[in-house]
């Protein structure tokens, strides 16, 4: 209980951020609270079931056109109820016919998936409204996009941990270990999966939603930036996916870092970033949860 | 006739994606290393054919006597001192999967970085052998012609190679289990890091006859290293003929794609008929079990 | 801000004492201004040539001539660049707009490379009231945008004024019997692309010409030569491929294979680059494309030289134009005589200025004589539209065969 109450009065405080800090900072918080969210949902399908998924882009990309097309003649929450509802039903359909798919093919479909999305996106575009260019004129500032993403954020990392705790969490991680001896146990594991895999999406076309509002211009290249996939699955490989604070634990640094270096080595970006990555998987193996454990004398 | 020629320019582009995934069918079939970095060594073929042809006027295919060895050797040492030290350390295959992912992600900013700051990041391209060729009527170009014919003779050599020699049974048994493999007193390290470099080496090849007809920039790898892990994963891990069948395959339907339905939906239609061959065939085309 | 005010104050009153030698101690020591552009990721090549060398060459060629002279010091301060890598990221770029201006205070912002970019940030600028020169960027849209964003303006050519030329010049050659005037389009499937392809076909309809064909490829095609094929079949005498570097480098070198050789023979972006010139040689006279710079300006000849020295490499139009946007900030800058970003904004508004480039002046804040319309003729990029501008030569036509 003393923990519950603990983690409520860190939300309360970063809720109260805003009227402190600068609006950069806000809006650097911004950024992590929402890699935060999408590593958190990544990892508790992909990290537990052994299923990586690429897909994050076209799911955050959905998020993104809900609000692109709508936000002009629906009143803001109602666009922001819509856009996981969306993807939702997209990662469902999704999930349901990549059953037989497993280990790399899993991957290498959930990336391809992203990248038909984009196309057939351009396609229509093109021929339905001539142009490729979305405005998307929504009148809210960094502080409201924040405070969103913050309850989005407590909301994910929250229900991640308790459904951890929960019979879900137990049937997710027999899946990842052995699919059979989870139908063996008696674990319904198509719809566990599908399920899961459909609300996680659905968490992140939230984030895509809530995300858009900061950009005023959207064309698919940028709503379906493949980038993203790739950085969400880094930060929660980095994080270490078996515990509900892992992937944040991995997404805050990386996004510091991230800053950090394109600030400071502007014209090494690329070469500074590879090698923290080498430098990271060679010296910090099983992640930084792996090193808390170790830190504080656990086994990993 | 048109659509002859559509198909026709279908099976050369269907041609060059067979080519460029044969190399990473080799890590990844064989040495079994998801590598990421590996387009970057298409963009070092490319800009080596790219310097000598402007700075010495030294032919794109003579500097494949230099680009060769050196992505061979240069591939080598990052699966012998990178990539081993993961090998040994790994509790089990997840593991070390998802650590080359991170490793070989690093490498690909590394290698992208350093030829950005050294060669800047503007486009690039040089006109070689674009010199129409007559087949039966219709109108190709040599230098699109001459990637096909590679990839052609590298499938065949490397389907020969894998079937019919003693070092080819030695490299499909790490294939299937690299652990049974170094009972049977097979040299796994030694045999996977040949692998791994011999990828390498194709892809410089692959770099240096792309880059006569498709432009280039210091960013161009990772492009390279998805499109070719579609092909890899569509014709089957491990599997020299069904990647270039999966190639022409891609090829000739984007062609036909473009020429019968709409040129805008061509990619569109790769990505639709790579994801419904994946749900039919889960394993790839031309895998059994 | 109270500091700013008590210094205001200051020098106002030191100088209203006539002590010009105080006023000149209390000058800043530089003009801190910050971009972020791509420095890695696909935007890269385009953002380096165009948009961030000639950031870095103008800050030179400033300095190198002590800086710029601020009348309210009665001195000339030095430039002092900050720069960042947005790493072709619009979650990125516009955060470090924000943390330019908030974060580390810069006197002034550069925009970014690109429309989409350029774009995305442009609300960033006006929230803080940073005035901006938009240069790579051109969507219908910033007509409209006028009165939300007033510290934007926009110095390219926007899609309808790239392609309004493009039609009319198609209905007089038709006129005066030379084409049949039957035009085919391609366009690649990105934003710009496709708003020129929607503007060419406007145009079009308007002059009267036929469009016999028009549609996209997708970014990243491996192959032209099935549509180049299909349009040929069409017969058109004027061929307009509103297209992006990689695409342009293929669509031509395609045409030359298959023999496709039209009197008019128009490619988009990419087309005046320095590969364009080691790839086709003597292949490109003749060729029409997007944009074009007064190669008669003041000044252009010298700054080829230092571009030359610096890079080592060709110039291209683009980086022309972006370094004479950068010539109208500092004009504007000099005319104000102190760094007062609304006064500045109001300078650029309302004034003409003369670059290596171009004359601009911005109605509604964007350049609306903005070179439209450039050809391949020798070696040079020739303007050719508007044709009332100074410097336009006539059109080459026909276009030699390859």
């Amino acid at each position: 209980m003393a923990r519950l109450a603990l983690v409520a009065v860190g939300v309360a405080v970063l809720a109260a951020l805003p009227l402190v800090v600068s609006a950069y900072t806000v809006s650097l918080l911004i950024s992590i609270l929402a890699y935060v969210s999408l590593a958190t949902a990544w990892a508790f399908f992909s990290g537990r079931t052994r299923y990586i998924s690429l897909a994050t882009a076209a799911f955050v990309g959905i998020g993104t056109y809900t609000v692109a097309l709508l936000g002009d003649h629906l009143p803001l929450p109602l666009v922001l109820a819509i856009a996981p509802v969306v993807g939702f039903a997209v990662a469902f359909g999704v999930g349901l016919s990549t059953l037989r798919l497993s280990g790399v093919y899993f991957v290498i479909f959930t990336f391809g998936l992203a990248e038909l999305i984009k196309q057939l996106v351009i396609w229509f575009e093109i021929n339905q409204t001539k142009t490729l260019a979305r405005y998307i004129f929504v009148n809210a500032g960094g502080t409201l996009i924040y405070e969103l993403l913050l309850a989005i954020a407590a909301v994910v990392i929250g229900g991640v941990w308790w459904l951890s705790q929960a019979r879900l969490g137990y049937a997710l991680r027999v899946i990842g270990e052995d699919e059979m001896v989870a139908r063996h146990a008696g674990i319904d594991t198509t719809r566990v999966k599908v399920l899961v895999f459909a609300a996680t999406s659905a968490v992140m076309s939230l984030v895509g939603a809530v995300l858009s509002l900061r950009y005023t211009y959207v064309d698919p290249n940028i709503a379906f930036n493949s980038l993203v996939a790739f950085q969400v699955l880094i930060m929660a490989l980095l994080g270490g996916v078996g515990r509900p604070w892992g992937p944040a634990l991995g997404a805050v640094p990386l996004v510091l870092l991230f800053e950090l270096l394109s600030g400071t080595f502007p014209h090494h970006f690329g070469i500074a970033l590879g090698l923290c990555f080498v430098i990271i998987v060679y010296y910090l193996p099983g992640g930084l949860m792996g090193l808390v454990d170790r830190v504080r004398g656990r086994a990993p | 006739m048109v659509l002859f020629e559509a198909i026709l320019s279908g099976v050369l582009v269907g041609g060059m994606y067979g080519l460029i995934a044969l190399g990473l069918n080799l890590q990844y079939g064989i040495a079994r290393m998801m590598n990421l970095a590996y387009g970057e060594t298409l963009m070092g073929g490319a800009f080596t054919a790219f310097w000598f042809l402007t700075l010495w006027r030294i032919d794109p295919l003579a500097s494949l006597l230099f680009s060769v060895p050196v992505a061979f050797c240069g591939n080598w040492l990052i699966y012998r001192y990178l990539l081993t030290p993961l090998v040994r350390r790994a509790a089990n295959r997840d593991v070390l999967e998802a650590d080359t992912i991170l490793v070989t992600f690093g490498l690909l900013f590394v290698f992208q970085g350093v030829a950005l700051v050294q060669w800047g990041g503007e486009y690039r391209g040089y006109t070689y052998l674009a010199v129409p060729v007559h087949v039966l009527g219709a109108t190709v170009a040599l230098n699109r012609v001459l990637a096909f014919v590679a990839a052609v003779a590298l499938a065949l050599a490397l389907y020969w190679l894998l079937r019919a020699t003693r070092l080819g049974g030695a490299l499909r048994a790490i294939a299937i289990d690299p652990v049974a493999a170094q009972l049977v007193a097979i040299d796994v390290p030694r045999l996977s890091a040949l692998a791994f470099a011999a990828g390498g080496a194709i892809m410089a090849v692959a770099g240096t006859l792309v880059s006569m007809f498709l432009s280039f920039n210091a960013s161009i790898g990772i492009v390279y290293t998805l499109k070719a892990l579609i092909v890899v994963i569509m014709g089957g891990v491990g599997r020299m003929l069904g990647c270039l069948a999966a190639g022409l395959i891609l090829g000739v339907a984007e062609a036909l794609g473009a020429y019968l339905v709409d040129p805008g939906l061509t990619l569109a239609i790769n990505f639709a008929l790579f994801l419904l061959v994946l749900l039919v065939r889960p394993q790839g085309l031309f895998s059994r079990g | 801000m109270q500091r700013r005010t008590v210094l205001k104050g200051g020098v106002s009153l030191l100088a209203a004492a006539g002590a010009p030698m105080v006023a000149r101690a209390q000058a800043p020591k530089s003009i801190r201004i910050g971009y972020a552009v791509s420095l890695s990721g696909p935007y890269a090549p385009g953002a380096q040539s165009t948009t961030w060398s000639q950031y870095k060459l103008w800050a030179k060629d400033v300095n190198d001539a002590g800086g710029i002279f601020l009348k309210k010091h009665d001195r000339k301060v030095p430039i002092e660049l900050i720069d960042y890598d947005d790493r072709s990221q619009i979650e990125e770029a516009i955060r470090l707009v924000e943390r330019l201006i908030l974060n580390d205070k810069v006197d002034l912002v550069l925009p970014p490379w690109g429309t989409a970019t350029n774009l995305a940030t442009a609300p960033v600028f006006n929230k803080h009231e940073y005035p901006a020169i938009h240069y790579t960027a051109s969507a219908m849209r910033v007509r409209q945008l006028g009165p939300r964003w007033p510290y934007s303006f926009w110095a390219l050519v926007q899609p309808d004024n790239g392609t309004e030329p493009l039609a009319a010049m198609c209905a007089q050659l038709k006129k005066e019997g030379k084409i049949k005037g039957r035009i085919a389009i391609m366009h690649v499937a990105d934003q710009l692309g496709v708003e020129m392809a929607t503007a060419m076909v406007d145009a079009c309809k308007k002059a009267a010409v036929e469009v016999v064909y028009n549609k996209s490829y997708p970014l990243g095609v491996s192959d032209l030569q099935p549509q180049i094929r299909e349009v040929m079949a069409l017969e058109p005498d004027a061929f307009f491929c509103f297209s992006y570097p990689t695409d342009t480098f293929m669509v031509t070198e395609q045409a030359q294979v298959v023999g496709f050789s039209p009197p008019i023979f128009y490619t988009g972006v990419g087309t005046p680059f320095p590969a364009y010139v080691a790839k086709f040689g003597a292949k490109k006279n003749g060729v029409l494309l997007y944009g074009a710079v007064d190669t008669t300006a003041p000044g252009q000849k010298e700054y080829i030289e230092r571009h030359k020295a610096m890079f080592n490499r060709g110039v291209e139009i683009g980086s022309i134009g972006t370094y004479g946007t950068l010539q109208i900030l500092q004009k504007a800058i000099e005319q104000v005589g102190e760094i007062d970003r609304k006064k500045i904004r109001d300078a650029i508004a309302s004034g003409t200025f003369e670059t290596i480039a171009d004359v601009y002046t911005f109605k509604d804040q964007v350049h609306q004589t903005a070179w439209a319309v450039g050809q391949w003729q020798g070696d040079e990029v020739v303007g050719i539209y508007p044709a009332d501008k100074r410097g336009a030569k006539p059109l080459m036509f026909p276009k030699p065969k390859w």
